[in-house]
Protein backbone atom coordinates (compact mmCIF):
# COMPACT_ATOMS: atom_id res chain seq x y z
CA UNK A 1 0.00 0.00 0.00
CA UNK A 2 1.40 3.37 -0.94
CA UNK A 3 1.95 6.21 1.46
CA UNK A 4 -0.91 8.21 0.02
CA UNK A 5 -3.31 5.52 1.27
CA UNK A 6 -1.92 4.37 4.55
CA UNK A 7 -0.77 7.69 5.93
CA UNK A 8 -4.25 9.27 6.38
CA UNK A 9 -5.54 5.95 7.67
CA UNK A 10 -2.72 5.76 10.18
CA UNK A 11 -3.36 9.30 11.40
CA UNK A 12 -7.06 8.55 11.79
CA UNK A 13 -6.26 5.42 13.73
CA UNK A 14 -4.21 7.54 16.10
CA UNK A 15 -6.64 10.46 16.33
CA UNK A 16 -9.88 8.55 16.90
CA UNK A 17 -8.81 6.67 20.04
CA UNK A 18 -7.02 9.73 21.35
CA UNK A 19 -10.03 11.97 20.94
CA UNK A 20 -12.61 9.46 22.09
CA UNK A 21 -10.63 8.31 25.09
CA UNK A 22 -12.29 9.04 28.38
CA UNK A 23 -10.79 12.02 30.13
CA UNK A 24 -8.53 11.32 33.01
CA UNK A 25 -10.77 10.41 35.89
CA UNK A 26 -11.00 13.43 38.09
CA UNK A 27 -11.77 13.38 41.74
CA UNK A 28 -15.49 14.12 41.82
CA UNK A 29 -16.27 17.43 43.45
CA UNK A 30 -17.66 17.07 46.94
CA UNK A 31 -21.41 17.02 47.20
CA UNK A 32 -22.46 20.32 48.67
CA UNK A 33 -25.43 22.62 48.73
CA UNK A 34 -25.92 26.23 49.70
CA UNK A 35 -28.53 26.80 52.35
CA UNK A 36 -29.98 29.94 53.84
CA UNK A 37 -30.92 30.02 57.49
CA UNK A 38 -33.37 32.63 58.78
CA UNK A 39 -33.91 33.00 62.51
CA UNK A 40 -37.20 34.74 63.16
CA UNK A 41 -39.02 36.02 66.18
CA UNK A 42 -42.79 36.00 66.13
CA UNK A 43 -44.92 38.15 68.36
CA UNK A 44 -48.19 39.94 68.48
CA UNK A 45 -48.40 43.65 67.99
CA UNK A 46 -50.89 46.42 67.41
CA UNK A 47 -49.99 46.54 63.76
CA UNK A 48 -48.83 43.68 61.59
CA UNK A 49 -45.21 43.92 60.52
CA UNK A 50 -43.00 41.59 58.57
CA UNK A 51 -39.37 42.38 57.86
CA UNK A 52 -38.54 42.92 54.24
CA UNK A 53 -36.06 40.04 54.32
CA UNK A 54 -38.95 37.72 55.10
CA UNK A 55 -40.96 38.65 52.06
CA UNK A 56 -40.85 35.13 50.66
CA UNK A 57 -42.43 33.78 53.85
CA UNK A 58 -44.95 36.53 54.30
CA UNK A 59 -47.84 34.59 52.83
CA UNK A 60 -47.09 31.60 55.03
CA UNK A 61 -47.23 33.72 58.15
CA UNK A 62 -50.92 34.27 57.54
CA UNK A 63 -51.60 30.57 57.99
CA UNK A 64 -51.56 28.43 61.14
CA UNK A 65 -49.51 27.94 63.20
CA UNK A 66 -48.05 31.37 62.41
CA UNK A 67 -51.32 33.23 62.16
CA UNK A 68 -51.49 33.63 65.94
CA UNK A 69 -48.76 36.30 65.57
CA UNK A 70 -48.61 39.29 63.31
CA UNK A 71 -45.13 40.67 63.88
CA UNK A 72 -42.23 38.77 62.40
CA UNK A 73 -38.71 40.04 62.74
CA UNK A 74 -35.52 38.65 61.34
CA UNK A 75 -33.10 37.95 64.15
CA UNK A 76 -30.31 36.43 62.12
CA UNK A 77 -29.62 35.42 58.56
CA UNK A 78 -26.84 33.03 57.62
CA UNK A 79 -25.77 31.43 54.38
CA UNK A 80 -24.00 28.14 54.83
CA UNK A 81 -22.52 25.71 52.40
CA UNK A 82 -23.28 22.24 53.59
CA UNK A 83 -20.91 19.47 52.60
CA UNK A 84 -21.99 15.89 52.65
CA UNK A 85 -21.73 14.21 56.04
CA UNK A 86 -20.07 17.23 57.54
CA UNK A 87 -21.93 18.86 60.40
CA UNK A 88 -22.25 22.60 60.09
CA UNK A 89 -23.05 24.61 63.17
CA UNK A 90 -25.00 27.84 62.85
CA UNK A 91 -24.94 30.15 65.79
CA UNK A 92 -28.37 31.61 66.42
CA UNK A 93 -29.41 34.60 68.47
CA UNK A 94 -31.30 32.20 70.66
CA UNK A 95 -29.58 28.88 70.48
CA UNK A 96 -27.63 26.80 68.02
CA UNK A 97 -28.53 24.79 64.94
CA UNK A 98 -26.46 21.95 63.55
CA UNK A 99 -27.12 20.85 59.98
CA UNK A 100 -25.63 17.87 58.20
CA UNK A 101 -26.13 17.21 54.54
CA UNK A 102 -26.79 13.55 53.97
CA UNK A 103 -27.01 13.76 50.20
CA UNK A 104 -28.75 15.04 47.13
CA UNK A 105 -31.70 13.03 45.87
CA UNK A 106 -32.62 13.07 42.18
CA UNK A 107 -30.45 16.16 41.63
CA UNK A 108 -33.16 18.47 42.99
CA UNK A 109 -33.86 17.35 46.55
CA UNK A 110 -31.79 17.80 49.65
CA UNK A 111 -31.61 15.20 52.37
CA UNK A 112 -30.30 16.51 55.67
CA UNK A 113 -30.54 16.34 59.39
CA UNK A 114 -31.15 19.31 61.64
CA UNK A 115 -30.62 19.52 65.34
CA UNK A 116 -31.61 22.68 67.22
CA UNK A 117 -30.79 23.72 70.74
CA UNK A 118 -32.61 26.55 72.46
CA UNK A 119 -31.03 29.55 74.14
CA UNK A 120 -30.33 27.51 77.26
CA UNK A 121 -28.53 24.87 75.25
CA UNK A 122 -31.30 22.37 75.55
CA UNK A 123 -31.92 20.28 72.49
CA UNK A 124 -35.55 20.47 71.44
CA UNK A 125 -35.69 18.97 67.97
CA UNK A 126 -33.80 16.47 65.83
CA UNK A 127 -35.05 15.87 62.35
CA UNK A 128 -34.10 14.15 59.13
CA UNK A 129 -35.94 15.36 56.06
CA UNK A 130 -35.79 15.38 52.29
CA UNK A 131 -37.14 18.44 50.56
CA UNK A 132 -36.89 20.14 47.20
CA UNK A 133 -34.52 22.94 46.43
CA UNK A 134 -36.34 26.22 46.82
CA UNK A 135 -38.83 24.88 49.36
CA UNK A 136 -38.71 25.87 53.02
CA UNK A 137 -38.39 23.94 56.22
CA UNK A 138 -39.53 25.96 59.25
CA UNK A 139 -38.84 24.80 62.78
CA UNK A 140 -40.64 26.60 65.56
CA UNK A 141 -41.48 26.53 69.19
CA UNK A 142 -43.31 28.82 71.55
CA UNK A 143 -41.57 30.96 74.07
CA UNK A 144 -42.93 31.66 77.56
CA UNK A 145 -43.97 35.23 76.80
CA UNK A 146 -46.37 34.13 74.08
CA UNK A 147 -43.81 34.71 71.44
CA UNK A 148 -42.53 32.32 68.86
CA UNK A 149 -39.07 31.41 67.81
CA UNK A 150 -38.65 30.17 64.25
CA UNK A 151 -35.81 28.88 62.17
CA UNK A 152 -36.50 28.71 58.45
CA UNK A 153 -34.12 27.20 55.97
CA UNK A 154 -34.06 26.71 52.26
CA UNK A 155 -31.40 25.21 50.03
CA UNK A 156 -30.36 25.54 46.42
CA UNK B 1 31.58 14.71 -61.08
CA UNK B 2 34.89 15.82 -59.55
CA UNK B 3 33.14 17.45 -56.63
CA UNK B 4 31.13 14.28 -55.95
CA UNK B 5 34.31 12.24 -56.07
CA UNK B 6 36.00 14.57 -53.62
CA UNK B 7 33.06 14.21 -51.22
CA UNK B 8 33.35 10.44 -51.49
CA UNK B 9 37.04 10.71 -50.72
CA UNK B 10 36.33 12.78 -47.62
CA UNK B 11 33.65 10.33 -46.49
CA UNK B 12 36.08 7.50 -47.09
CA UNK B 13 38.75 9.23 -45.01
CA UNK B 14 36.22 9.71 -42.22
CA UNK B 15 35.05 6.09 -42.44
CA UNK B 16 31.51 7.10 -43.30
CA UNK B 17 31.02 4.92 -46.39
CA UNK B 18 29.43 1.48 -46.40
CA UNK B 19 31.51 -1.54 -47.41
CA UNK B 20 30.52 -1.50 -51.05
CA UNK B 21 31.16 2.23 -51.56
CA UNK B 22 34.39 1.98 -49.60
CA UNK B 23 35.53 -0.86 -51.92
CA UNK B 24 34.75 1.27 -54.98
CA UNK B 25 36.76 4.18 -53.54
CA UNK B 26 39.67 1.83 -52.73
CA UNK B 27 39.64 0.57 -56.31
CA UNK B 28 39.61 4.10 -57.53
CA UNK B 29 42.57 5.05 -55.34
CA UNK B 30 44.46 2.10 -56.83
CA UNK B 31 44.02 3.25 -60.34
CA UNK B 32 43.96 7.09 -59.98
CA UNK B 33 47.13 8.71 -58.61
CA UNK B 34 45.37 12.04 -58.39
CA UNK B 35 42.68 10.61 -56.13
CA UNK B 36 45.31 8.89 -54.02
CA UNK B 37 47.12 12.22 -53.55
CA UNK B 38 43.90 13.90 -52.47
CA UNK B 39 43.18 11.09 -49.99
CA UNK B 40 46.65 11.39 -48.51
CA UNK B 41 46.19 15.12 -48.20
CA UNK B 42 42.84 14.62 -46.41
CA UNK B 43 44.49 12.22 -43.98
CA UNK B 44 47.19 14.71 -43.20
CA UNK B 45 44.64 17.47 -42.60
CA UNK B 46 42.60 15.24 -40.27
CA UNK B 47 45.71 14.37 -38.29
CA UNK B 48 46.63 18.03 -38.09
CA UNK B 49 43.17 19.02 -36.73
CA UNK B 50 43.18 16.17 -34.17
CA UNK B 51 46.61 17.17 -32.92
CA UNK B 52 45.52 20.77 -32.62
CA UNK B 53 42.45 19.84 -30.53
CA UNK B 54 44.50 17.64 -28.22
CA UNK B 55 46.95 20.48 -27.63
CA UNK B 56 44.05 22.84 -26.92
CA UNK B 57 42.62 20.41 -24.39
CA UNK B 58 45.96 20.14 -22.66
CA UNK B 59 45.94 23.91 -22.24
CA UNK B 60 42.81 23.81 -19.98
CA UNK B 61 43.94 24.06 -16.36
CA UNK B 62 43.44 20.94 -14.27
CA UNK B 63 41.52 22.90 -11.62
CA UNK B 64 38.96 23.79 -14.22
CA UNK B 65 38.25 20.10 -14.64
CA UNK B 66 38.00 19.70 -10.90
CA UNK B 67 35.37 22.41 -10.77
CA UNK B 68 33.47 20.79 -13.56
CA UNK B 69 33.49 17.42 -11.81
CA UNK B 70 32.31 18.97 -8.54
CA UNK B 71 29.47 20.58 -10.41
CA UNK B 72 28.55 17.25 -11.91
CA UNK B 73 28.61 15.59 -8.48
CA UNK B 74 26.33 18.25 -7.03
CA UNK B 75 23.92 17.84 -9.88
CA UNK B 76 23.79 14.10 -9.30
CA UNK B 77 23.22 14.57 -5.57
CA UNK B 78 20.45 17.13 -6.01
CA UNK B 79 18.67 14.84 -8.45
CA UNK B 80 17.68 12.75 -5.42
CA UNK B 81 19.68 9.65 -6.10
CA UNK B 82 20.81 8.92 -2.51
CA UNK B 83 20.78 12.11 -0.43
CA UNK B 84 20.01 10.22 2.81
CA UNK B 85 23.34 8.50 2.88
CA UNK B 86 25.24 11.52 4.07
CA UNK B 87 22.51 13.33 6.11
CA UNK B 88 21.15 12.94 9.64
CA UNK B 89 17.95 11.33 10.89
CA UNK B 90 16.15 14.65 11.23
CA UNK B 91 17.03 15.58 7.66
CA UNK B 92 15.76 12.23 6.48
CA UNK B 93 12.48 12.73 8.32
CA UNK B 94 12.09 16.22 6.93
CA UNK B 95 12.90 14.92 3.50
CA UNK B 96 10.33 12.17 3.81
CA UNK B 97 7.67 14.59 5.01
CA UNK B 98 8.56 16.95 2.22
CA UNK B 99 8.13 14.26 -0.36
CA UNK B 100 4.79 13.18 1.14
CA UNK B 101 3.56 16.64 2.04
CA UNK B 102 0.19 16.23 0.38
CA UNK B 103 -0.57 12.98 2.14
CA UNK B 104 0.59 14.31 5.49
CA UNK B 105 -1.66 17.35 5.19
CA UNK B 106 -4.61 15.22 4.12
CA UNK B 107 -4.11 12.89 7.04
CA UNK B 108 -3.62 15.70 9.53
CA UNK B 109 -6.76 17.51 8.40
CA UNK B 110 -8.79 14.32 8.57
CA UNK B 111 -7.46 13.43 11.99
CA UNK B 112 -8.09 16.96 13.25
CA UNK B 113 -11.66 16.89 12.02
CA UNK B 114 -12.32 13.56 13.73
CA UNK B 115 -10.69 14.74 16.95
CA UNK B 116 -12.70 17.98 16.95
CA UNK B 117 -15.92 16.06 16.38
CA UNK B 118 -15.15 13.64 19.18
CA UNK B 119 -14.28 16.44 21.58
CA UNK B 120 -17.43 18.32 20.63
CA UNK B 121 -19.59 15.29 21.30
CA UNK B 122 -17.84 14.59 24.57
CA UNK B 123 -18.28 18.20 25.69
CA UNK B 124 -21.99 17.95 24.97
CA UNK B 125 -22.24 14.80 27.05
CA UNK B 126 -20.46 16.47 29.93
CA UNK B 127 -22.77 19.46 29.69
CA UNK B 128 -25.75 17.13 29.99
CA UNK B 129 -24.31 15.36 33.00
CA UNK B 130 -25.88 16.32 36.29
CA UNK B 131 -23.99 18.89 38.23
CA UNK B 132 -22.43 17.97 41.49
CA UNK B 133 -22.13 20.41 44.29
CA UNK B 134 -25.47 22.09 43.68
CA UNK B 135 -29.05 21.09 43.18
CA UNK B 136 -31.49 21.88 40.45
CA UNK B 137 -34.21 24.16 41.74
CA UNK B 138 -37.27 23.08 39.85
CA UNK B 139 -40.41 25.14 39.33
CA UNK B 140 -42.71 24.99 42.32
CA UNK B 141 -45.32 22.98 40.46
CA UNK B 142 -42.83 20.21 39.76
CA UNK B 143 -41.51 19.85 43.29
CA UNK B 144 -42.46 16.87 45.36
CA UNK B 145 -43.72 17.25 48.90
CA UNK B 146 -41.06 17.10 51.59
CA UNK B 147 -40.51 13.81 53.31
CA UNK B 148 -39.91 13.72 57.04
CA UNK B 149 -37.87 10.62 57.74
CA UNK B 150 -37.46 11.08 61.45
CA UNK B 151 -38.48 13.59 64.05
CA UNK B 152 -37.32 13.60 67.61
CA UNK B 153 -38.47 16.21 70.11
CA UNK B 154 -36.84 15.30 73.46
CA UNK B 155 -38.99 17.41 75.73
CA UNK B 156 -42.03 18.09 73.66
CA UNK B 157 -44.33 17.03 70.96
CA UNK B 158 -43.67 17.58 67.31
CA UNK B 159 -46.26 18.51 64.77
CA UNK B 160 -45.61 18.50 61.05
CA UNK B 161 -47.59 20.72 58.73
CA UNK B 162 -47.20 21.23 55.04
CA UNK B 163 -48.22 24.54 53.54
CA UNK B 164 -48.39 24.41 49.78
CA UNK B 165 -49.00 27.32 47.48
CA UNK B 166 -47.76 28.66 44.16
CA UNK B 167 -44.34 29.26 45.71
CA UNK B 168 -43.88 25.62 46.58
CA UNK B 169 -43.97 23.68 49.80
CA UNK B 170 -43.28 25.00 53.26
CA UNK B 171 -42.97 22.29 55.84
CA UNK B 172 -43.49 23.44 59.39
CA UNK B 173 -42.15 21.37 62.26
CA UNK B 174 -43.63 22.82 65.39
CA UNK B 175 -42.45 21.72 68.78
CA UNK B 176 -44.81 22.09 71.67
CA UNK B 177 -43.56 21.64 75.23
CA UNK B 178 -44.72 18.44 76.83
CA UNK B 179 -46.40 20.32 79.61
CA UNK B 180 -48.44 22.45 77.23
CA UNK B 181 -52.05 21.75 77.79
CA UNK B 182 -53.20 23.28 74.56
CA UNK B 183 -51.40 22.23 71.44
CA UNK B 184 -51.11 24.12 68.25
Amino acid sequence: MSARRWLPVLMLLIAIPAASAQPTPKQPPPVAVSCEFLEISASSGAAPAVDADLEKLKKKFKKPPFSSWNVFKLLMKADAKLSQKKAETIKLKMGTATATLLGIVNTSNVRLTISIDDASGKNFVNNTATFAGGDYLVYGHSLPNNEGHLLALTCK
Amino acid sequence: MAARDDIELMQHADGELDDRAAADVDARLEREPDARAKSDALGQISELVRSHLELAADDVPARRFDAIWRKVDRSISSSGSTPEEDTGLWARIIGWLDRHRGHVITGAVSAGAVAALALLLRTSEEARAPRRGAIDVQPAALRVAPEIESLDTPDGEGTVLNLEDEDGHTTVIWVSPADTVEGI
